[in-house]
């Protein structure tokens, strides 16, 4: 039985079949990957649950194939490594992905030390008021989009039913697409071209003012400049002009002028709740005059020939928001989000909305509320990781970077100790270091993945943790020496090239096994 | 709202960069597939609008354009261009491939343009070029819609820019470009943004800005400067010196004009003048310029084409050995391994040039692993010629390393010949010697025995159903592709152990790992469909012939194709229809073959008849 097992699995009809059909599930992955991107392809099949079990099944066979030789002579050799070597490999991707981590880091010079990478992987996260509990799930939304009419359901935690007939109802919600029975986030849309709006809008009871100025100067050909301020949410608002200097609103005067080591030219305006606005003018010298800001009157400000008027004054105003989808803008190029609404379950639900990756959001339907929060998965890591400078040398006389390289420095969140590298293409840098760490992969690997042409500063890393890299290389090795031995032992060598051919002729290896079974 | 005014205050610092950068980053954007900063985008928009498009168009004598001179001297002027240090004769070669589609053509009768005429005459001469024939445009559509002679190949700048649609179409496409980018571009777009970069390489070359002769004082990386644009780098007396220079230069240039209006003695001879022009460059920052004996090598690779020499020697071979087998001579026999031993000789000597000028090996873009595979092509010929002696492995791999040499010669506008600046992702050398050289030789064994499987393949056309035994032919194919096999797992393996080590990752299905994968499971599928017996010999050869049509995918589709993925350094554009072309007629000739065989009918036990050809003993 146990042989008849191993001949089943390591059937050579079986590996040629194995064979074909991963080269045509990698054929039309190539085809996905040129048609979207490489994200989508590794979704749809390389990452695919059925990739993987075919995957495991060539691991089968391979190990089948190999101990129908059982028991193995000599010249099973080459044959037996090449195939241990396979198997081997394999089973060093599959630690690598099940035990280790890929993400990204995006750092910048003179900014504080990270703690978290992003995974290439979406992720949703949902609070339960009830217990303060977080759940997790994966929101693979921009692999797999959604469609109108078609759209995702993700079951709020906390309200399913425990009756027995629930799961069937999910799978119901889930694949038939029939309106669900309990609360659900029901999303329908995905994309990266969301663009946020803001705009000041007057809200009776609102504690934050606003004002709407003109700015004029010769040097403008092309008439003045609106600048509107609102000390909505932050308290004080600044508007800064080109660096040559600034205009402030608060609801008080909010900088002493005697403490400025260096004055700068600043105007600050104060609104009342009455819509008088007064204004305190300081140069350079520090000297300083103040007044009303009457509407529609200019007031010389002493830089350059600029004036400013104040053109409305709004006391009870409001910053609002407004996040759509610009179908004019260039994909990838605005902020990234979900449409979607919450349904109860009972016939009750939310007017469609749009959510944006990273932000929390709380949607409210009468008294019930859901909490939740979606975008790329963080993942924490146990140092901190700083980047002290970047460096993008260029092709003699040209833009074209000649190569990356990224200073690092390393903080161990549990002792403090700091530790500095540098990884550039191709040189990654490694922490924690440690021969054993290093052989069993237990450490953190960080190679040069993007830059930002626009931001000197800002060098993207990319951080692998792979525990199945030694089972990798080892593989890899074996399998090489394997296919050596195989086509070129001793055994093949000075032999004329007729007699190999007749050796591998069918009626070899498999057709003797046939024989003995069926005696 | 309320940042306008720093919005405005960068767009004047946008458009006066844009504007100093306009040629340069131009060209860089035309000679190259690197991306180009965003300025660099917007820059050709700019300079087109304001050309002189109303100037009637004087009449000019092409064969006045380039006045008989000696150009050897000029041709080691040294200029920065594309990231890269080069003589002038290959930046006068590089610039006219891309911007006329060829290095050297006819413009009227009897005229020949020729790199070095051509460049000190647009350069040095001020002679108006913009109404010669000499902007490639190949596509009838753009054509069609500019008006212009859908016979013709190429055209002068006014006749392009002048045309009554430019101004409409390429605003059109500007649009596009700010809002979608150039992925928003639709086919005529792109042939038209190809077009105008090389439109704005042609005013670089016209108005002399190309032409970046002047070396950075200092900074080895740092760029350089037209003659005029010396003064920027250089003291008075100095620029002084260069600028005296090129007046003498361009007072002999025209000497055969002035002849008569001036004394003699006042007059350099254009070679004296040249060759002060060109010492003089080298005094002005020796440390900056390029080491004399790089100079050297690259003007001996412009000048000898060794590259043409192998691909006539590899014809030369193939043939003698063909005609001379029939009647067993020896000597044509070794005549043919010895030309193939002298093509080797000559593809050596090309590329340790090639590897000396830029550093790295020479397998890093379309054209180099082409003529790679043809060496590793001639090379796996003669090893196995060598060892078995069975003319075969000559005849077939000599005459396709012949095929591919040829392709490299003739299409310089698919497979790009010019050395450029490596992208960095590339720049480890052990890495790119070993994982690159090993899959790509990997590609010439596989080539080998698709050769060889063509031999199998026309002999049962020919001689029809079973009545040739090819067995021994089989075994050859079968030693080929273990070769290979082993070669491209090496290769594919070193690759992982690579992108493990610099990237992170071990493999990332990307498209060019894809399909090496899927080249080596096809080969697989071929081999072990030997052991379960599905086919034998025969069907080996023909595993020969249409596995190699997924190396073809792996190393030509991934990039011309697909173009997808992080193997994006070797992308390009053209050819897909031959190369489909290609792919289409071979499995046409594999189900002849299958058919002659008879295929589908019921089998016939028939004796194997030895062939006596295959069995011969050589010579």
């Amino acid at each position: 039985m146990g042989w008849t097992m191993v001949h089943v699995f390591g059937s050579l009809k079986l590996a040629m079949f194995l064979f074909v059909v991963i080269i045509v599930a990698s054929t039309i992955g190539t085809i996905e990957e040129s048609r979207f991107d490489a994200r989508v392809a590794q979704h749809k099949i390389y990452n695919a649950g059925w990739f993987t079990a075919w995957l495991v099944l060539l691991c089968l066979n391979l190990a089948g194939a190999a101990f129908t030789r059982w028991p193995w002579k000599k010249r099973h050799t080459g044959f037996i490594v090449t195939h241990a070597g396979i198997i081997i490999l394999l089973i060093g991707s599959i630690i690598g992905k099940h035990a280790g981590i890929e993400g990204s880091m995006t750092l910048h010079v003179g900014q504080e030390a990270k703690r978290h990478l992003f995974l290439a992987e979406m992720a949703i996260q949902f609070g339960d008021p009830a217990t303060s509990q977080v759940y997790r799930g994966s929101f693979p939304l921009d692999l797999a989009p959604p469609r109108e009419g078609k759209p995702r359901y993700y079951p709020v935690p906390g309200y399913q039913s425990r009756t027995a007939g629930a799961p069937f109802s999910r799978l119901a919600t889930r694949f038939f697409n029939r309106s669900p029975s309990e609360p659900n986030m029901v999303f329908d849309r995905f994309t990266d071209r969301l663009v946020e709006t803001q705009s000041i809008v007057v809200r009776p009871g609102s504690l934050a003012q606003a004002v709407r100025l003109e700015m004029r100067s010769s040097m403008m050909g092309d008439g003045p400049v609106e600048v509107d301020l609102i000390t909505d949410p932050v308290g004080e608002s600044i508007y800064d002009l080109a660096g040559l200097a600034q205009i402030t609103l608060g609801s008080r005067i909010v900088r002493s002028f005697d403490t400025m080591e260096r004055p700068f030219p600043l105007m600050q305006l104060r609104a009342g709740p009455d819509g008088q606005v007064d204004y305190h003018i300081i140069n350079s010298r520090g000297e300083v005059r103040q007044g009303v800001l009457e509407l529609g009157e200019p007031v010389v400000t002493g830089w350059a020939d600029w004036t400013v008027t104040l053109q409305e004054a709004l006391p009870e105003a409001l910053l609002e928001s407004v996040v759509d989808e610009d179908v004019r803008s260039r994909a990838g190029s605005g902020l990234t989000g979900v449409r979607g609404w919450l349904d109860w379950g009972d016939g009750r639900r939310t007017e469609p909305r749009w959510f944006v990756a990273g932000d929390s959001h709380l949607v409210r339907l009468d008294d019930e509320q859901v909490r939740f929060a979606f975008g790329y998965r963080r993942e924490p890591i146990p140092f901190k990781v700083e980047l002290l400078n970047f460096e993008v040398p260029r092709d003699p006389g040209t833009d074209t970077p000649a190569n990356f390289t990224s200073y690092l420095r390393f903080t161990d969140l549990a002792t403090g100790a700091m530790t500095e590298g540098s990884c550039g293409m191709n040189t990654p840098a490694v922490f924690p270091a440690g021969l054993h760490r290093l052989i069993t992969g237990h450490t953190f690997k960080f190679s040069q993945a993007s830059w930002n042409p626009d931001d000197p500063a800002e060098s993207t890393v990319q951080v692998l943790r792979d525990p199945g890299w030694l089972f990798k290389w080892l593989g890899s090795l074996i399998i090489v020496v394997g296919i050596y031995l195989i086509f070129f032992s001793r055994s093949h060598r000075s032999r004329r090239p007729e007699d190999i051919i007749d050796e591998i002729e069918p009626g070899g290896d498999i057709s003797v096994l046939k024989k003995s079974k069926s005696v | 709202m309320k940042n306008l005014i720093r919005n405005w205050a960068m767009a004047g610092c946008f458009v006066a960069v844009a504007g100093l950068t306009t040629l340069s980053a131009d060209y860089s954007a035309s000679s190259s597939s690197e991306p180009v900063p965003s300025h660099g985008e917007l820059a050709p928009h700019r300079h087109l609008e304001s050309l002189p498009t109303s100037t009637p168009a004087t009449a000019v004598d092409p064969a006045s354009l380039m006045p008989k001179h000696d150009y050897s001297v000029l041709e080691r002027l040294i200029i920065l261009e594309g990231g890269r240090k080069k003589p002038l004769l290959t930046f006068a070669r590089e610039a006219l491939l891309t911007m006329a589609g060829r290095s050297r053509f006819e413009i009227a009768d009897g005229v020949r343009v020729e790199p070095m005429p051509f460049a000190i005459s647009i350069w040095l001469s001020g002679r108006d070029w913009s109404s010669q024939p000499i902007i490639s445009l190949d596509y009838p559509e753009l054509k069609e819609q500019l008006g212009l002679s859908l016979g013709d190949k190429r055209f002068s700048f006014r006749d392009i820019v002048g045309a009554e649609n430019f101004q409409s179409l390429y605003q059109e496409m500007e649009r596009v470009r700010e809002l979608d980018g150039t992925e928003g571009f639709n086919e005529l777009q792109e042939k038209l943004n190809a077009l105008a970069g090389r439109l704005s390489l042609f005013q670089a070359l016209q108005s002399g800005s190309a032409f970046t002769v002047v070396p950075h004082p200092t900074d080895v990386n740092g760029a350089w400067v037209s003659v005029p644009e010396g003064s920027l780098y250089y003291s008075d007396e100095k620029w002084g010196a260069l600028n005296r220079a090129t007046v003498e230069l361009f007072a002999a240039y025209h000497a055969h004009l002035m002849e008569s209006r001036l004394e003699e003695p006042l007059l350099k001879d254009f070679t004296t003048a040249s060759t002060a022009f060109v010492e003089l460059q080298m005094t002005l920052s020796p440390e900056v310029m390029l080491a004399p004996g790089k100079i050297r090598a690259e003007l001996i690779y412009e000048h000898y084409s060794f590259f043409r020499w192998a691909w006539i020697l590899c014809l030369l071979s193939a043939i003698i050995t063909g005609v001379t087998w029939s009647v067993g001579r020896r000597p044509g026999y070794i005549i043919g391994i010895a030309g193939a031993f002298a093509a080797v000789l000559f593809l050596v000597v090309g590329m340790a040039l090639r590897i000396y000028i830029s550093g790295r090996a020479p397998v890093t873009n379309m054209y180099e692993t082409v003529i790679w595979v043809g060496f590793g092509l001639i090379v796996f010929s003669l090893i196995f010629e060598l060892k078995y002696r069975c003319r075969y492995y000559l005849v077939s791999g000599v005459a396709f390393a012949a095929v591919y040499l040829i392709l490299a010669d003739s299409v310089p506008v698919i497979l790009d010949p010019s050395i450029a600046p490596l992208t960095a992702v590339l720049r480890d050398n052990f890495w790119l010697t070993t994982h690159v050289l090993t899959v790509t030789i990997s590609y010439a064994a596989f080539a080998l025995a698709f050769a060889l499987g063509h031999i199998v393949l026309g002999r049962q056309i020919i001689f029809g159903a079973r009545t040739v035994d090819h067995k021994l032919l089989h075994a050859y194919i079968y030693r080929v592709m273990q070769v290979g096999l082993l070669l491209l797992t090496f290769g594919v393996i070193l690759g992982g152990v690579w992108a493990n080590y610099s990237w992170g990752r071990f493999w990332g299905w990307d498209p060019k790992e894809t399909w090496s994968l899927i080249a080596i499971l096809c080969y697989l599928f071929v081999l072990h469909g030997r052991l379960v017996g599905w086919w034998k010999g025969f069907g080996i050869s023909v595993g020969a012939v249409l596995g190699f049509q997924s190396v073809l995918m792996c190393w030509y589709g991934v990039n011309f194709i697909l173009g997808a993925g992080l193997h994006s350094y070797g992308f390009g554009a053209g050819g897909d229809g031959y190369v489909i072309g290609f792919v289409v007629a071979e499995f046409a000739f594999v189900g002849l073959a299958l058919l002659r065989r008879g295929w589908g009918k019921p089998k016939k036990p028939s004796p194997t008849v030895p062939s006596s050809r295959a069995a011969a003993p050589v010579a």
